[in-house]
């Protein structure tokens, strides 16, 4: 059985966290909340309740959905086939 | 007995190779790539001599690089002429247009001053040009329009800047850009700056980012060309906008030394042109290996650019300089308006009367996954690696942009190891499903071959009065083309060869009316344009 899956506010939690634990001070932003404007019109700079937003929204979103990508039923054995390549175009190059 | 074993790669020749870049750049006086190869490079931008139109002969700012360089070759236009015009051109419009980020007409009416009695060396010679804010230029502001480089003035110039000036260039100034290279032109809180030179009255309409400055330059004809970076489309979709000719090389053809980077594995150095023989030309000075930078090395050599962008054939009669195979994905007649559908159509049509095989071919196995926003994401944690100090110092130095910033903190190592995976897999698809199939694709987005590093190129194929947001004005409607790997020459063919029996690119904007002008002048900052941070997590490039 699959585990429970997180809250939003536990999510939230592990974002603030993490900027915590990367020493990235986001209290120097306006705070923000539910339904309050997202960020300072003045600087541009987002609230602190819409950056961890949108921080929460790359891991529901893009993080999730890479995790449980497969080309196919047989990807363990396929990642043999494909390497991490960071230079596709010059890859196709360097291997000719 | 069999010979001496080959003991591998030469160890030392690349430890010595990057002892001395390390210790150069940590001393901040790094032998330019000028005087590396940029001088030395000048010879390899070769002379153009074409048929010069009657509007170039009445302007200077009308002409085009290969126009520019009859004219000055034959006498009859001089260099300090030329770069005065686009000074005028530029206290006349850019008010309005906002195109510069940074104006050195002084330093560079000197620089033209300094060439004007030598023998032209290449068709560059005597050229102004417009230079996107993330090149390093030597002695000249470089801030990326950002709070991070706030006051940045480097001590040496990026290799393609090197470059250009070693063919002849002259910088008029460094183009206005998204702030660190993410949207369209804003200031650091997301006040919209540049317009599009089509719109001058309408600052909604969107000019195309990140290069939008370089863009809005040459259109409104501030600059004769000029360079841009392309992570995400910021090369072609400002041409597009703005009816130009913008190529996005292949990763590794174009240095990246001293750009201020965006996506270290994705970011992309190329010309946004009048035409495919600008671009041509300007792609000759740039292309090549660079000391300074690994990923240009080991690669197949530059090919002869400007041969590829003149056409073969009778002038009455224009054939595409090589048998090419054009191959038109699905999506590329579906989307957008009924009028743009039409002028896509259109451009089919005549380039196969240059002799163009055009054929239909189906999209690649899990196209639509491979290249989607959630894959395109992983380009992210490159954005916050370089800038994690400044993240720590104070987050408000990213303003509008903060937000990917902080986001690719959040995308885990497997994921991240999963989308260099899936790069192989799509560059792969891609070789094996397309490029058999044919020589050159169409685009109908820039995504996919960002993603894996392929060359594009963008170039207008008519106008339309129904594009969203132009409130009826004539602007540009492009395509964009995309080929294999280091197969930039045959863009460049097909590129020429459809101008040559077109005049699309020929056209030029109007000048920015005088109400408008006034309209900016009484302007209230409350009425300005503004994006939110959400809107640039959308365009972000």
């Amino acid at each position: 059985m699959p585990p429970t899956p997180p809250t939003a506010d536990e999510l939230r939690a592990l974002v603030a966290t993490q900027l915590r634990q990367y020493g990235i001070d986001i209290s120097v932003l306006p705070p923000g909340g539910p339904g309050l404007p997202t960020s300072d019109p003045a600087t541009g700079q987002p609230t602190q309740f819409a950056l961890i937003s949108s921080c929460v929204s790359l891991i529901t979103g893009s993080v999730t959905f890479i995790a449980g990508y497969k080309v196919d039923a047989a990807y363990r054995q396929n990642v043999q086939d494909n390497p991490p390549v960071l230079y596709p175009s010059p890859f196709s190059a360097w291997t000719r | 007995m069999t010979a001496a074993p080959s003991d591998g790669y030469d160890r030392r020749h690349f430890l010595q190779r990057t002892a001395a870049l390390s210790a150069a750049v940590t001393a901040g006086s790094v032998l330019a790539p000028a005087a590396a190869a940029g001088h030395g490079r000048a010879a390899s931008v070769p002379f153009v001599t074409v048929e010069v139109r009657p509007e170039a002969l009445v302007d200077p700012t009308e002409a085009t690089i290969a126009e520019a360089a009859t004219l000055i070759a034959r006498r009859k236009l001089s260099i300090v002429d030329l770069v005065q015009a686009h000074i005028d051109r530029h206290a006349a419009v850019d008010g309005v247009l906002q195109a510069f980020n940074a104006f050195v007409g002084d330093q560079a009416l000197a620089a033209a001053k300094r060439l004007r009695w030598k023998r032209p060396a290449s068709a560059l010679y005597g050229i102004p040009l417009c230079i996107k804010d993330n090149y390093y230029t030597r002695g000249i502001p470089t801030t990326a329009n950002s709070l991070v480089y706030q006051d940045f003035v480097p001590a040496y110039d990026a290799t393609c800047v090197a470059r250009l000036i070693g063919a002849g260039g002259i910088v008029l100034g460094k183009g206005q850009m998204g702030p660190l290279a993410t949207t369209r032109a804003t200031t650091p809180s997301g006040v919209v700056t540049t317009r599009n030179a089509w719109t001058p009255g309408n600052p909604a309409y969107d000019p195309g980012g990140s290069s939008t400055g370089p863009a809005c330059s040459v259109a409104s004809r501030q600059a004769t060309s000029s360079i841009g970076t392309q992570t995400g489309g910021s090369i072609v979709n400002p041409s597009l906008q703005q009816g130009l000719t913008g190529l996005k090389p292949t990763m590794g053809r174009t240095s990246l030394f001293g750009v201020i980077p965006l996506t270290y594995t994705r970011d992309h150095c190329g010309p946004l042109a009048r035409d495919a023989l600008d671009a041509a030309i300007m792609l000759c000075a740039l292309a090549g290996p660079d000391e300074h930078d690994p990923r240009t090395r080991g690669l197949p050599a530059p090919s002869d650019y400007v041969k590829a962008a003149i056409p073969a054939g009778a002038r009455h009669r224009p054939r595409v300089r090589y048998r090419t195979t054009l191959g038109v994905l699905p999506d590329f007649l579906t989307g957008g308006t009924a009028t743009s559908r039409a002028l896509r159509q259109g451009f089919l049509d005549q380039i196969a009367s240059t002799g163009v095989k055009v054929v239909t071919i189906p999209l690649p196995d899990d196209w639509a996954e491979l290249v989607g926003t959630q894959f395109n994401n992983v380009r992210l944690p490159e954005r916050s690696e370089p800038f994690l100090d400044t993240l720590r110092t104070d987050v408000r130095q990213f303003g509008v942009s903060l937000s990917s910033w902080v986001q690719g903190l959040f995308l885990t190592g497997d994921t991240f190891l999963k989308g260099q995976r899936m790069k192989y897999l799509l560059l792969k698809r891609t070789l094996e499903q397309i490029f058999t199939k044919c020589d050159v694709v169409t685009q109908s987005s820039n995504q996919p071959f960002d993603i894996i590093g392929l060359p594009e190129i963008a170039f207008p194929v008519g106008f339309s009065t129904e594009q969203g947001q132009a409130n009826g004005a004539s602007v540009p409607v492009g395509a964009i083309l995309g080929a294999g790997p280091y197969a930039e020459d045959r863009l460049l063919a097909v590129v020429g060869a459809y101008q040559a029996v077109t005049d699309w690119h020929l056209r030029r904007p109007p000048d920015p009316p005088a109400a408008t002008r006034a309209r900016i002048r009484a302007a209230d900052a409350a009425d300005a344009l503004q994006l939110t941070p959400e809107d640039v997590v959308e365009q972000t490039q």
